[in-house]
């Protein structure tokens, strides 16, 4: 199957991709899915660090891969073990070629929609609105590979929604805490380009310091308390 | 223009049967290598929360199977007398194996969940906390589906359905307690 | 050890394991684009090592002219003047079912080749339904063929619907037999 049939049936009917559950269709589309997918979060990264300059486009278009990648590949098990526990059991394979099917699918819209994202940052739009822009066409492009593999598992079974909710808390907060470990893909154009920050802290202590920094808190006085979510308070 | 028919590939077999749901008796009789399987889980859920942290951390590891191990022995033989002082029409084994099969696909959901756990926990110091989280939400998870495998063993020996639905919520409630009681003790 | 190289280690050991797959994948036969795709995603790959040999590999009697007849039949989709008329996934569901009624042919020759299955009363049923199977695998390797003269003339009258729709019930009825199977 050339790439090219293989992208418009991507494109046109991922379920049916996806329902080519015998192994050796697994073995032989794996390849250029994986293709697909990699070239296109490659493009959405250098769109995405484009405004801070080549070298910084250069390195997210290395890292957006991961990003698209990781998350759903570590919460696939999970998947496979609700659909289980819910009584609606879905063969490995079938589910990995779903997966594949929908991050392919996933890439192309991502490579579609690198033009519009690097429109607005390539004009010096505030940091904090090209993040906001980033993370909101990066969950935009990625839902459709969600709803691809949610439509793999077969219907019927007990506490579906519970396994929903489930599964997609659990994907956000890795698609958050990845992001935060391959971070920065949109730089603040006075800083250098770097590839990776230290990986300090979580997203949430992150969040939690943006979040007093919207209040006027600035102060750095902090000490950890202890290990976990809530590990800062003020030192006394 | 038309193509010939081609010709059907049935080799003597029979069209797979529709999916029904099941209406039949509910058997919960698990394999030994289902209930390894979610023991496994939940050491494996504890091991990954505990992987970046202490000693300390590590030792708790093991919280999650004293958890469940915990809420199955001193629960269930309050569920089995409840349940036939109010003369409801299952049998006990019935109850019994309904509550372990909800506790195997719990521990199933944790083996799936370990991985994401694990990365979490090696890319923060989130690893406690998310283990703790964890642990709440596989065993509302395995109450959710204890409800729902009383309701069908009920169903299933012709009990009222209103009184089975309703005793399970009040059992769940207090194997919740008795959880979260044991949690406290173990992961803290 | 700190969260930095915490995750780096992971990092490695994700690529460690996807090395050992991706190396399991190629003794076992598969391709070399489907073992570096297993470097990376992995998990997504697994369930090729427990699927057993490659369908391909271990054949029916009837399994050297399946292999034929699909190798011409993709060669002939993959022509650049007939792009669209059939559709690859649909080819592929065929042709693991054909491939699995062949494997159920080889298994009835295995029993008839014993004396006491070929001795008993009902092995003249067995012998005529293999037989029929026999039959029906030969038609539809023919069939194949006028697939692809009928893909041609369609493809020239620009009418490409009733092949497609004639393709996508074979490999609905395919994946019928496939969950039987």
């Amino acid at each position: 199957m050339s790439l090219f049939t293989l992208t418009t049936q991507v494109l046109r009917d991922p379920d049916a991709v996806a329902s080519s559950a015998a192994s050796a269709a697994l073995g032989r589309l794996a390849p250029p899915l994986l293709a697909l997918a990699v070239g296109g979060a490659a493009l959405f990264g250098l769109a995405a660090g484009a405004g801070s300059g080549p070298l910084q486009a250069t390195y997210a278009a290395v890292k957006m891969p991961v990003l698209f990648l990781l998350p759903p590949l570590v919460v696939l098990p999970l998947v496979h073990a609700f659909a289980e526990a819910c009584g609606a059991s879905v063969p490995w394979s079938r589910l990995s070629v779903a997966t594949l099917a929908g991050l392919a699918r996933s890439g192309l819209l991502a490579a579609a929609a690198a033009p519009v994202l690097w429109l607005p940052l390539s004009v010096e739009t505030p940091y904090h609105l090209a993040v906001l822009l980033f993370v909101a066409s990066f969950m935009t492009v990625l839902l459709p590979a969600l709803s691809t593999v949610a439509r793999a598992v077969p219907r019927g079974g007990t506490l579906r929604p519970m396994a929903l909710v489930g599964t997609a808390l659990t994907l956000g907060l890795l698609i958050a805490q990845t992001g935060w470990v391959l971070r920065p893909f949109v730089a603040r154009p006075t800083v250098a380009p770097t590839f990776l920050r230290a990986v300090e802290g979580d997203v949430f202590s992150a969040l939690g310091a943006t979040t007093r920094s919207a209040t006027g808190d600035y102060d750095d006085a902090w000490a950890p308390e202890s290990a976990g979510v809530w590990r800062e308070r003020r030192a006394e | 223009m038309s193509v010939a028919t081609l010709p059907s590939l049935i080799l003597s077999v029979e069209p797979p049967p529709a999916v029904t749901p099941a209406a039949a008796t509910p058997d919960f009789h698990t394999r030994p290598w289902v209930h390894a399987r979610a023991i496994g889980g939940v050491a494996a859920l504890g091991l990954a929360a505990g992987l970046a942290g202490q000693t300390e951390a590590l030792a708790r590891a093991p919280a999650g199977l004293a958890v469940g191990a915990g809420v199955v022995l001193l629960a269930t033989p309050a569920l089995i007398v409840g349940h036939q002082f109010l003369g409801m029409k299952a049998a006990p084994a019935s109850l019994v194996s309904a509550v372990a099969d909800a506790f195997a696909r719990a521990g199933i959901v944790a083996l799936g969940g370990a991985p994401a756990v694990l990365w979490l926990a090696a890319t923060s110091e989130m690893g406690p906390t998310l283990g703790v989280l964890g642990l709440l939400g596989i065993g509302a998870f395995a109450l959710c589906r204890v409800i729902a495998n009383l309701y069908d063993v009920e169903r299933a020996a012709g009990g009222a359905i209103e009184g089975a639905t309703g005793f399970a919520l009040v059992w769940t409630g207090l194997a919740a307690l008795i959880g979260l009681r044991l949690l406290y003790t173990f992961a803290f | 050890m700190t969260s930095s190289t915490l995750a780096i280690s992971v990092a490695t050991a994700w690529l460690a394991v996807g090395l050992v797959v991706g190396a399991a994948l190629l003794r076992r036969g598969a391709g070399a684009p489907a073992a570096l795709a297993a470097v990376v995603v992995w998990p997504a790959m697994v369930s090729l090592l427990a699927s057993g040999p490659a369908l391909r590999d271990i054949a029916g009697p009837y399994g050297a002219h399946i292999t034929a007849a699909f190798t011409a039949l993709r060669a002939a989709a993959a022509d650049a003047a007939l792009a669209g008329v059939l559709d690859p996934v649909a080819i592929t569901a065929v042709e693991v079912a054909l491939r699995q009624a062949d494997l159920r042919l080889a298994a009835a020759d295995r029993l008839l080749a014993d004396p006491a299955v070929a001795a008993d009363d009902g092995a003249g049923r067995l012998v005529s339904a293999r037989a029929h199977a026999a039959e029906q695998i030969e038609a539809t390797l023919r069939q194949l063929v006028t697939v692809r003269v009928q893909v041609g003339l369609v493809a020239l009258a620009g009418d490409t619907g009733p092949v497609r729709a004639h393709l996508a019930e074979l490999a609905a009825r395919a994946r019928a037999l496939a969950e039987v199977a």
